[in-house]
């Protein structure tokens, strides 16, 4: 198992501060989901926690080590990230990008050994991406592709797996696609998973533990029954929220929405 | 074993037909015969023999090697910096390696031509450095801008010290680039360093594949990418002053190369690096051909004509969907 401990956590950018004191533990083995408004330091927050932004106060520790003073590629083996824009401005073969995940396992001028093909062939098999293994990014669709970067993530072999808005871009049958592979993988592997979601519903369904940030900041965080309210959504996210227990599973589920002040439209007809 | 290394015996089989092919035709041809000769029963007392030997075999040896490196540091050029547009000559490595070999030559006449390529790596390196710090690798509109203003200076400046101190004879065919004059000698001690290299680079494709795909891919995989980059950098233009040393300032070849490269066999460098070499070994030992056929047109004007045509059909043919 791998524990990561974000202590005083403050990131600057542009010297605007995007994180602020952050000091959380994550949950060894579950799936977490931050959720909060745009501009909040949801992503920065995973950005920090795998080393591509450094932050500017306070360390991240992984097994009480800090990252800066660990090797890159054993940082690389304990935490994996997929992120948002995974645009590729060169094209590859699906399954040589999902080759890239070994990288940090190899040796300097090491290529890849048997071992490391039978593990990109079992990434490629559990989320399916192996039916077009042989075929380029450029002609996969978005839930294809989808599967194709998680299979990445999952050959790196990381035991903490931070992914940061996951089913941005796809549509509502490839949300779920995506967000079932994440929690199948977790409960059969048992990995730390952490990622970034906008919908408060696939939050609750998909998550043990959720954490609402709001300006740089961890407002709240804890069972998802336990922390989502009304007053929390209409604070943080600034709407209208009703909260209720979906009869059916017994979770809390967002039932229904709306901005407080009157909408443009409405504002136009009334004057 | 992968199918893209299926064309690997046909393209060294090019390499030796351009071989013959540039061997025979020239300001004047010879047949297949006299060629082969040279090769299997060499007589020095047989006057086409001795043309070919002392005269044309370096001359077509040289463009093929000179093809085979500038081409490779045009592809690695282009991975690293993660622009389309890099080059030797665009990143102004070679108004560098150019301009430093004219400064060597008027400061010690008698430099050997380990020397020159010396100078020229030292020139190129610093230019190069200099480029790419002020566009910090990234930006395709600065670093032609970049490239091409500093290039601009640095031949002005070249040509000032070339007429100040009456170096035209010895000049004129660095900046117009070209395959002539070439010596076994240099040949010798060139091939081995080049081969080095790019086995060096070699080694490091899949670093070079890291690098390609960007810095989260690189800082989330755990890659030094400083480290590497600076590697492959010092490489790409170690290979391109070296080919500046042989055959001046050859422009275009290494875009066009990796870029027929990298839309028939993808992005993956233990591919690209291989074919690469090879196709531009190819063409620029042809193009020199067709220099010398044309009363030594200039080369640079050989390798656009037959360059182009090709790679407007492959642009249109493929498109942005790579292979």
């Amino acid at each position: 198992m791998t524990s990561v401990l974000l202590k005083d956590i403050k990131v600057e950018l542009n010297e605007r501060t995007i994180l602020n004191q952050i000091n959380m533990e994550l949950v060894e083995g579950k799936v977490t989901t931050i959720i909060g408004p745009n501009g909040c330091g949801k992503s920065t927050m995973l950005k920090t926690i795998s080393r591509i932004i450094s932050a500017k106060e306070g360390g991240v520790y992984i097994n009480d080590m800090d990252i800066r003073q660990m090797k890159s590629k054993e940082v690389a083996k304990k935490v994996g990230i997929l992120s948002q824009k995974n645009r590729l401005q060169y094209d590859v073969k699906v399954r040589d990008l999902v080759s890239f995940s070994r990288y940090p396992h190899l040796k300097r001028f090491q290529s890849l050994k048997p071992d490391d093909y039978k593990i990109i062939d079992w990434a490629l098999k559990e989320t399916g991406a192996i039916e077009f293994s042989e075929r380029m990014m450029s002609e996969l669709s978005g839930g294809q592709a989808q599967r194709v970067w998680i299979s990445l993530l999952l050959a790196q072999g990381a035991d903490v797996l931070l992914l940061d808005e996951p089913t941005t871009y796809l549509d509502i049958h490839h949300q779920l696609e995506t967000l079932n592979i994440v929690r199948r993988l977790n409960e059969q592997t048992k990995q730390t998973v952490v990622m970034v979601l906008h919908d408060i519903n696939h939050a609750i369904k998909y998550s043990d533990h959720l954490i609402i940030m709001d300006q740089g900041e961890i407002i709240e965080s804890g069972h998802p029954t336990d922390v989502l309210t009304n007053d929390i959504l209409n604070n943080v996210f600034n709407i209208n929220g009703k909260i209720t227990i979906d009869p059916l599973t017994g979770k809390p589920i967002l039932a229904d929405y709306d901005l407080f002040c009157q909408t443009v439209k409405e504002v136009q007809h009334g004057s | 074993m992968d199918r893209k290394w299926y064309p690997l015996p046909i393209t060294l089989m090019g390499i030796l037909l351009s071989f013959v092919v540039a061997m025979m035709f020239g300001t004047n041809t010879y047949t297949l015969q006299q060629v082969l000769g040279v090769i299997f029963t060499l007589d020095m007392t047989d006057q086409a023999h001795q043309i070919l030997y002392e005269i044309r075999m370096p001359r077509v040896l040289g463009a093929l090697l000179a093809g085979f490196m500038i081409s490779i540091s045009g592809l690695v050029l282009q991975s690293v910096t993660h622009n389309d547009l890099s080059e030797p000559s665009i990143l102004g490595i070679n108004a560098g390696a150019n301009l430093a070999i004219i400064v060597g030559a008027l400061l010690l006449p008698t430099l050997p031509f380990i020397g020159v390529m010396g100078v020229g790596f030292a020139g190129g390196m610093l230019v190069g450095l200099v480029i790419l710090s002020l566009t910090r690798y990234r930006s395709p509109m600065h670093l032609i801008l970049a490239g091409a203003g500093i290039s601009l200076l640095l031949y002005a400046v070249t040509d000032f010290l070339v007429i100040t101190f009456g170096l035209g004879q010895y000049v004129a065919f660095f900046t117009a680039g070209g395959a002539a004059g070439q010596s076994m000698s240099n040949i010798v001690l060139v091939f081995p360093i080049a081969l080095v290299l790019v086995a060096v680079l070699l080694f490091l494709s899949k670093e070079l594949d890291v690098l390609l795909f960007g810095d989260e891919m690189a800082v989330s995989l755990g890659q030094n990418q400083t480290l590497y980059r600076r590697v492959t950098l010092v490489l790409a233009i170690m290979l391109a002053s070296m080919a500046v040393a042989m055959v001046g300032n050859v422009v275009f070849l290494g875009l066009l190369v990796p870029h027929i490269v990298k839309m028939l066999f993808g992005n993956m460098h233990r591919f690209t690096i291989i074919y690469t070499g090879m196709l531009g070994a190819m063409i620029f030992a042809l193009s020199d051909m067709f220099a010398r056929v044309f009363n030594e047109t200039p080369v640079n004007a050989i390798i656009a004509v037959i360059g182009l045509p090709f790679f407007i059909y492959i642009i249109k043919k493929r498109g942005r969907k790579y292979a």
